[in-house]
């Protein structure tokens, strides 16, 4: 009797042990993944943060420069039309005068697209495209829209992150793609939004670059934008070139 | 009754070593698994020929002596691979080193076909001690993530299991076969022999999601 009551014991001590260290261990665990989560959502938080604060300063100078510093230029401008003076150095005081409002207006709009504030996603990237055609003989753009009514849940900071994205990685063409061809399908319907960039360049993906070839400052930018607003971005290399696609659905708003 | 089951139980040592073997040979499993392979294999040897060496030489006994040397080695050598602690390495080397020469001075000195209780409730207090260390691992380093998926740690339960049911079971086994002790032990070690192998063909079926090469 003394024989199994030992014999029982023991076993019940071996199963108490493992139970034990399983359900212990499953705690930890438990924890250990809401730290993580924590983790994440402060994370997250910051990167929010970090975002909204540099917007709002692009936004406050873009401001200055527009109401203030272009304002003051086109008074001088208009001052000096008037001054009785030599009028070869005149017209040329007034074509530099020019060209530092343009630059101030191109300044400005970047920092905070008017067109966007105005008119939308769509319009904005259009106007983009439009600029990049003017100012970039190299490389053709052409974009291409569908736009069957916005969302009623796309809001202007979704836009404006989506913007600045696209805004980054036709940048990132211009610069290391030596691309010619430049591809934007821009389809907006009352479900979502999806970007899709294609170009004929060298060919590309976050995965096999390295820091070298291209810093990872844009890319985490256009990272930080991408999880802010809960969309997805997938690059594929193509044979010649790379694809990228951008999509926000309202549903994956966090 | 009892010899079915024991029949049973020994035929039973045949399942996760056809499971583990069609999962080694189709590269689904781990080969750090191997050694748990190795102990079912001998383990089904050593019972097969015990039986056989009873009916002809009417004692089987010196099997035991060696069949306990071999399996604590071979679940030390399981074992270590998931410790991360070197110097708790060393040490657990260093006991079976001890416990290897007390075997063989012990066989030596009282003959090999005498069972060595003391020899044998030794060995299974190192594998029990062994094991805990395992799970105390599992604690301080978290290490794994989800143990419901970590096939060690259910092997290591199950052999806890068994070493610590088995523990008294060696101690008294000469009582028991001088007929001065009538309790069925044969029993209890024949349901944690039969509880072992279904355990261990599970865990080892469980094991094949993950067939990284060592």
């Amino acid at each position: 009797m003394i024989f199994y009551f030992i014999t029982f014991g023991m076993i019940f001590l071996s199963f108490a042990i493992i139970a034990f260290v399983f359900i212990y261990q499953r705690k930890m665990q438990n924890k250990r993944l809401e730290l993580q989560q924590l983790k994440l959502d402060n994370q997250q938080q910051l990167t929010k943060s970090i975002i909204e604060a540099k917007e709002a300063e692009q936004r406050r100078i873009a401001l200055e420069l527009h109401d203030d510093v272009g304002s003051t230029l086109t008074a001088i401008k208009f001052m000096v039309a008037v001054l009785p003076e030599d009028l070869e150095a005149k017209t040329k005081l007034n074509n530099t005068l020019q060209t530092v409002i343009k630059k101030v207006r191109r300044i400005s709009n970047e920092l905070l697209p008017t067109v966007l504030e105005e008119f939308g996603l769509v319009t904005a990237i259009t106007s983009l495209i439009n600029q990049l055609n003017d100012q970039i003989e190299a490389i053709q753009f052409t974009v291409s829209i569908i736009n069957t009514g916005s969302s009623k849940a796309q809001n202007k900071e979704i836009e404006l992150s989506c913007y600045r994205i696209v805004q980054e990685l036709l940048n990132n063409i211009i610069k290391y793609a030596h691309a010619t061809s430049v591809i934007v399908n821009v389809k907006q319907t009352t479900s979502g939004l999806s970007v899709f960039i294609e170009d004929n360049g060298d060919g590309f993906t976050p995965k096999t670059h390295t820091p070298k070839a291209i810093p990872t400052l844009g890319l985490k930018n256009m990272e930080s934008r991408v999880q802010h607003i809960g969309a997805k971005m997938h690059f594929k290399q193509l044979e010649q070139g790379t694809k990228v696609s951008l999509r926000w659905k309202p549903q994956q708003e966090i | 009754m009892i010899d079915f089951l024991y029949t049973f139980s020994i035929y039973l040592h045949f399942l996760p070593i056809l499971v583990g073997v069609y999962l080694l040979v189709f590269k689904k499993l781990n080969r750090m698994y191997i050694p748990v392979l190795l102990l079912l294999s001998i383990s089904a040897f050593t019972d097969i020929i015990s039986i056989w060496i009873a009916k002809k030489y009417h004692n089987n006994l010196f099997v035991f002596s060696f069949y306990a040397l071999l399996d604590t080695s071979i679940i030390f050598y399981f074992i270590q691979q998931f410790l991360r602690q070197k110097k708790a390495k060393l040490f657990f080397l260093i006991v079976i080193s001890a416990y290897f020469i007390f075997s063989t001075w012990s066989a030596l000195a009282f003959g090999f076909d005498r069972y060595n209780a003391f020899q044998l409730a030794l060995g299974a207090l190192f594998i029990i001690g062994l094991i805990l260390y395992f799970f105390f691992e599992i604690f301080y380093y978290e290490t794994v993530d989800d143990l419901t998926k970590f096939p060690p740690f259910w092997i290591a339960s199950v052999w806890l299991v068994y070493y610590s049911g088995t523990l008294f079971l060696n101690l008294l086994f000469n009582e028991v076969i001088n007929g001065n002790l009538s309790v069925k032990i044969d029993l209890t070690n024949i349901l944690l022999l039969i509880f072992t192998n279904i355990v261990c063909t599970l865990s080892l079926w469980m094991a094949r999601k993950n067939p990284t090469t060592k």
